[in-house]
């Protein structure tokens, strides 16, 4: 046999038994998942420019000791202020003294808040409460000061950026973010290496969602890639008092420095003050987007050079493993699980690499960034937040702790970093692209990028295209395919002895391609009213309704289209048998739908895997099963009707259950109205309610209706068509 | 006999440098800034006929080039650094752009001449400067500019055929070209002494001129009736918080220019081939003593320390001048002392910025914002002209041109007729359209800015065109360089009291250009800007290729297969072989029939 009928041989196996090999691909990329540590690669800096640990810092003692008094100065100046100002704002009219004492370019950006940021403004500092002038305010103060390079050209830029302000941060967190990046820039600015210029952002971070001046960055970067936008007033959502207020705002003609060209931002979060045990770095944006991910091993190295103990993304052990009782990073709690796994392929560390591995993942998949370098990637600049704490490495939020280095070696240690780190990237002559920009991070030295990543992926997606593809070249008889191969064989055989002319037996399946493609399209128009109706009213109930309501349509549809056709035919040869050619057979409708509704969870789902990885696999995981599962069979131990109701009532409520127990949170708090109120809060900009309204939702629907295809036929008992062509596995089982 | 030929080629010969009337003269200004930096400006001017075979000291390539390329005007900049408005003001001689930029007029009858001269000028002149200024023939990157680069004339006329009568003008920059030692040494080598002595002395140390902030030098070379001049104009802007100061507390200029040997004989030599040699110090808040030379203009003197001290005072905005003639001193310098930060800079008319919005590798957008300086007044508005030319990769939308005055938006013309109607605040409008790979867009703008006005924006939307991998330039990922934009201010008003002529630098600084009125405009360039484009895996077409051409030869063997396969041969082999059995069957049981016979 030559190999080219052997390949084509063994495809054709495959599709002839395509329920077997669909479970065995699904399983395959299970195993290929769980598998992940195994396939681990460790991470290397791919840019040389970097010049890592090859320059010489200027950030010295002398520094430290300065941004030690900045420190002081700052906190006085906070408190001294009068009680009407917020300490945000006192802070910031501090630094723009010091900025002007030093003669560096410093500007303020007013930018107006959306309905969006008022979700915040709860001042828990602890002193005095002024939240009244917080409701009352329309607009966020951003302040930024530049560093010119003296020979340079001002085309490229690079960005510091100090949020301030975020409603857990203590007094002294601002007050030494502020210190630091002083004495930062004012190093910086002298350095004689410098050659991009250095924009210092100091983020206002009372505002909008999460508590890292995300919103803030947002504005400060819309006007910074369009001027004047920034300031403009959604007027719809002001109330009179605040549209006097904002009269009164800022002009949008404001003085607004520039850098150029941005081409890395550097976050830098100091939780906990001038505590410097604990670098953890964060990359992951909005939706799973990821920098270059030399941007992350660059800064893990610095930190160590730096003098940090512990440094890397699962520095922070409270953030991927679980350990520190669910921060809202993503802890993953499925202990036992990982356990299990790692007790039988490696070990207790094969586990603890796969607990990360799936901490990483979920961060990627829920779409809600931790920094306000997402903003950044947002706009296509490379950017990392690297959050300094104590050794514990817990943010509390509340008390100042100064559990390990503190004060002026904290201020060495992180100005240290600083300076580095802008100096790295200062050393870069072009844009980061050499190294990875999809991967899947094990440790903190250990990765998996997209080429190890998308298997499982891959296999699952291809167990779903199996089927899809064997529904619609064989159909659901066996039959059918033997048929056909049996009459190419004997027209093989045969020869010119009979002229090639196939059996009576032999059969292709024909489809009504359009009225599955309509319910198709009806399934994922309902899918996206949900959305609609969650976007407007964050509401549970209505979300439910909505999508029960749109399901019930899609199956009434389904049904009525099904029922109009039946006149007898499914199973029916269609075609001129007499003169020998290949008839058609007619296929039931749920078939054509369900491979539809396949090849439309092929395409989605491996076009989301190149944008949102962990969110494709953990949509994929759950629903290709259940498509495959689903089937038109009137046989079998559960009945069609109950099956689509399993299908569509508790696999999602199971899903759900699973989910929250592997997120360690209270299933009971799992609120859909919640989370569509995330989703407005996040200027929805997170694909994950839209992707499950839209795209996992109809599938479970399209899904559904495959199974009421053996409604009609449960009704109708025993009738012809089971004889001339029995439906899916169940019926040939049943055979 | 011979003795008499002798007498006559001597005669003729002096005779003809007689003719070419030489001059040569040499200036510099100190200027100290407002943050402790000191702006220096050495200036030279030399003129000479443009029919003299010979020359004295005019560097004979420069005649050579006026002449075969017929230009009438061209300038020549080489720029590192930029020069900050907003902390020192308005620049002493004009700032110019990163990188190269050359534009040049020629008295052409045509186009066709024009370019021809132009397509020489940017040859030589890159021979001449070490510069890649030959990438300026290419008509990718050349344009004609109409309203700027030309005297100001505040009209707002911007027929071509009316501006081209005179001469034709051609513009080209290179925003990414390195300045290095290898354009200015033959940049000095014009001149008569070279670095060796005169105020191009105190450029001799390479490592101070391109260690400092801002550093631009401009060769131009105008050809007026028969002469010709060159005039050569250097900037620099040295961090004085570096250097050691005087015991006086000054800083000396041999120290600032790293031209301080030390010992005795430290200062200046005045060139012997200069016909006049100055040294001006504009201070308003700061001192300056001189060391030799012979004090000409003051505006305040104070006599009486060391050699000749004086301190500058003012009550008008502007600096003072102080100059010293050291046309005959042996060892001249000054030591300046700033006058922590009471130096009162003059800011521009407007200040003129520009930004590339939007983000991503498919569309983008430019803003040009024009700013009022903070307290300014103008009495009847601002009249400016924007010039800006991009690369053809950057295809403009020329419809989304929008024109703002303090955030709201003024009518844009959108034909010849709308041009200055109705009193519109845009009084005129030149835009050319790029074409992909043959022309680069231009666009020209002349805007009266009104008095009550702080802040005019103009901005247009523009795609990323999609390159062909051998159009990208090395280091692809940095981005493309844009080359700066020009705002045309009108003329500095002269200082009261200015007399024309006495200092051709001292000219150019108060905005004279001529005796006649030929008043040049105040140039403020933008910065250049980074635009990054959609760049390929430069490794990928390799890696297509051996893709393909993979492909196509399995295509091809099955093909082949396909088609030299014939159903009447299949088993063909077989038989044969049977065939071939039967016969050696039969040639062995002929051979035992033989042999039975025989026996």
């Amino acid at each position: 046999m030559r190999p080219r009928d052997a390949i084509v041989a063994g495809l054709r196996r495959v599709i002839r038994h395509h329920v077997a090999a669909s479970t065995a691909l699904y399983l395959l990329g299970v195993l290929a998942a769980a598998l992940y540590p195994a396939l681990a690669r460790r991470t290397f800096v791919d840019e040389n420019a970097f010049l890592v640990a090859q320059t010489t810092v200027g950030f010295d003692r002398r520094d430290a000791r300065d941004a030690s008094e900045h420190y002081r100065a700052a906190i006085d100046a906070a408190r001294t202020s009068p009680g009407d100002v917020h300490r945000s704002d006192a802070l910031r009219g501090w630094l723009e003294d010091e900025l002007d004492a030093l003669g560096m370019e410093r500007y303020r950006q007013a930018f107006a808040l959306d309905r969006h940021s008022w979700t915040r403004g709860d001042d828990d500092w602890g002193r005095r409460s002024d939240a009244s002038s917080i409701d009352n305010a329309t607009h966020g103060v951003n302040v930024h000061a530049v560093a010119r390079a003296a020979r340079g050209n001002g085309r490229e830029g690079i960005v510091l950026a100090t949020p301030i302000g975020a409603p857990g941060a203590t007094l002294e967190a601002d007050a030494a973010a502020l210190a630091l990046g002083l004495v930062v820039m004012r190093t910086i600015a002298s350095a004689p290496w410098l050659a991009k210029d250095v924009a210092w952002l100091v983020a206002d971070a009372r505002w909008g969602p999460g508590d890292h001046g995300i919103a803030a960055t947002d504005a400060w970067l819309r006007e910074y890639h369009d001027p004047g936008s920034s300031t403009h007033h959604s007027a719809g959502h002001l109330t009179q008092h605040r549209r006097h207020r904002a009269q009164l705002s800022p002009s949008p003609l404001a003085l607004f420095g520039r850098v150029g060209a941005l081409q890395q931002a550097y976050v830098l979060e100091l939780p906990e003050g001038a505590v410097a045990d604990v670098a953890s770095i964060n990359v992951v944006g909005f939706n799973g987007a990821l920098p270059n991910q030399d941007l992350l091993n660059v800064p893990v190295q610095l930190a160590k050079l730096a003098g940090f103990p512990r440094a890397g993304i699962f520095a922070d052990s409270s953030r991927f493993s679980g350990t520190g009782g669910g921060d809202g990073d993503g802890g993953v709690k499925g202990g036992d699980l990982f356990d299990a796994v790692g007790a039988v392929v490696g070990g207790a560390p094969f586990a603890a690499d796969l607990r990360r591995v799936a901490g990483f993942a979920l961060a990627l998949a829920r779409g809600t960034p931790a920094g306000s370098h997402a903003s950044f990637k947002s706009y296509a600049v490379d950017a990392v937040t690297v959050r300094m704490s104590g050794s514990r490495g817990v943010p509390t939020g509340g008390a100042h702790r100064r559990d390990g280095v503190s004060g002026e070696d904290a201020f060495l240690r992180l100005g240290t970093f600083a300076e580095s780190a802008v100096r790295c990237s200062n050393n870069l002559l072009e844009t980061l692209h050499h190294s990875m920009f999809y991967y899947v991070m094990v440790d903190d030295d250990r990765f998996l990028s997209i080429a190890e990543y998308v298997a499982p992926q891959g296999l699952m997606l291809a167990s779903s295209l199996v089927t899809a593809i064997a529904l619609a070249v064989i159909g659901t008889s066996t039959g059918g395919v033997a048929s056909v191969f049996v009459a190419e064989k004997t027209r093989g055989k045969n020869g010119g002895k009979n002229g090639g002319k196939a059996t009576p037996a032999a059969t292709a399946p024909a489809h009504d391609w359009s009225s599955a493609l309509a319910l198709a399209l009806l399934a994922h128009v309902a899918g996206w009213c949900v959305l609609l109706v969650a976007t407007r009213t964050a509401s549970t109930a209505a979300q439910l309704a909505a999508a029960y309501a749109g399901a019930l349509a899609t199956a009434a549809a389904a049904l009525a289209t099904w029922s109009n056709n039946v006149d007898g035919d499914e199973g029916s040869f269609d075609g001129d048998e007499g003169d020998g050619r290949v008839g058609a057979r007619r296929e039931p409708p749920w078939a054509t739908l369900k491979v539809v509704a396949l090849s439309v969870q092929v395409a989605s789902l491996g076009a989301l895997t190149f944008f949102n990885f962990a969110l494709a696999v953990a949509v994929t995981a759950p629903l290709a099963p259940l498509q495959l599962w689903a089937h038109g069979g009137v046989g079998g131990a559960i009945k069609p009707w109950l099956r689509a109701a399993l299908t569509l009532v508790a696999a999602p409520v199971l899903l759900v259950a699973t989910s929250c127990a592997a997120l360690g949170t209270d299933a009971r708090a799992c609120s859909l109205g919640d989370a569509a109120a995330a989703h407005v809060a996040w200027g929805e900009r997170v694909h994950v309610l839209p992707l499950a309204w839209c795209v996992a939702w109809p599938g479970l629907v399209l899904a559904a209706c495959v199974h009421l295809g053996g409604v009609r036929g449960w009704r109708r008992g025993a009738s012809t068509r089971e004889e001339e062509a029995p439906g899916g596995p169940e019926g040939k089982k049943r055979r | 006999m011979l003795i008499a030929f002798l007498l006559v080629v001597l005669a003729a010969s002096v005779g003809a440098a007689r003719e070419s009337r030489e001059t040569f003269q040499e200036e510099a200004l100190v200027r100290p800034l407002p943050d402790g930096r000191i702006a220096f400006v050495a200036h030279f001017r030399q003129e000479t006929s443009l029919v003299a075979r010979h020359h004295e000291t005019f560097p004979k390539a420069i005649a050579q080039i006026a002449r075969a390329t017929g230009v009438a005007d061209a300038e020549l900049s080489f720029t590192q650094g930029r020069w900050m408005y907003r902390r020192w003001g308005r620049p002493p001689v004009g700032a110019k752009p990163i990188g190269a930029e050359l534009w040049a007029a020629f008295a052409a009858e045509s186009d066709e001449v024009a370019d021809e001269g132009w397509a020489n000028l940017t040859a030589m002149f890159g021979g001449q400067f070490c510069a890649s200024l030959s990438a300026l023939r290419d008509e990718q990157v050349v344009v004609e500019p109409a309203l700027v680069f030309r005297p100001w004339d505040g009209s707002a006329r911007v027929d071509r055929d009316g501006i081209s009568s005179d001469n034709r003008r051609r513009h080209g920059s290179l925003p990414a070209e390195a300045v290095c030692t290898e354009n200015l040494t033959p940049w000095l080598k014009l001149l008569p002494c070279r670095d060796r002595a005169g105020i191009a002395a105190l450029l001799g140390s390479r490592s101070s001129v391109f260690g400092a902030e801002y550093v631009s030098f401009t060769a131009r070379v105008r050809v007026r009736g028969d002469a010709l001049e060159l005039t050569q104009s250097a900037t620099l802007v040295v961090d004085a918080n570096k250097i050691a100061r005087e015991p006086e507390g000054g800083h000396r200029l041999t120290s600032l220019l790293g031209v301080d040997r030390g010992g005795g004989a430290n200062g200046i030599r005045a060139c012997a081939a200069a016909t006049s040699t100055a040294v001006h110090v504009q201070t308003k808040g700061g001192t300056a003593f001189a060391f030799g030379g012979r004090k000409v203009h003051t505006a305040v003197a104070d006599e009486g320390r060391r050699v000749d001290t004086a301190v500058a005072a003012d009550e008008a905005s502007r600096p003072a001048w102080l100059s010293w003639d050291v046309s005959a001193a042996e060892d001249f310098d000054v030591a300046v002392r700033p006058g922590g930060g009471d130096e009162g800079t003059v800011a521009p008319e407007l200040y003129a910025e520009r930004v590339v919005t939007g983000s991503g590798y498919h569309r983008g957008g430019i803003s040009i914002e024009l700013r009022r300086p903070e307290g300014s007044k103008s009495a009847s508005g601002t009249r400016a002209r924007l010039f800006q030319t991009l690369p053809w990769y950057v295809r403009v939308f020329i419809h989304t041109l929008a024109v703002e005055m303090d955030g709201v938006p003024v009518p844009v013309p959108t034909s010849g007729a709308d041009v200055g109607a109705n009193g519109g605040a845009v009084e005129a409008l030149r835009w050319v359209p790029g074409v992909d790979r043959r022309r680069p867009s231009t666009m020209e703008l002349q805007v009266l800015m009104p008095a009550s006005a702080s802040v005019a924006r103009v901005s247009f939307k523009f795609e990323k065109a999609f390159l062909r991998i051998s159009e990208f330039p090395p280091d692809a990922n940095r981005g493309f360089d844009l080359p700066a934009a020009l705002l045309s201010l009108p003329p500095v008003s002269p200082r009261d009291g200015h007399e024309f002529g006495e200092s051709r630098l001292l000219d150019l600084v108060e905005g004279v250009a001529s005796e006649v009125g030929d008043t040049h405009s105040e140039g403020v360039y933008m910065q250049g800007a980074l635009l990054t484009l959609p760049t390929p895996d430069f490794s990928m077409p390799f890696n297509v290729t051996t893709m393909v051409c993979t492909l196509m030869s399995l295509l091809a063997g099955a093909l082949l297969t396909t088609l030299t396969r014939r159903p009447g041969w299949e088993g063909f082999g077989k038989l044969k072989a049977e065939q071939r059995k039967r016969l050696k069957s039969l040639e062995k049981e002929a051979r035992k029939a033989r042999a039975g016979k025989s026996e």
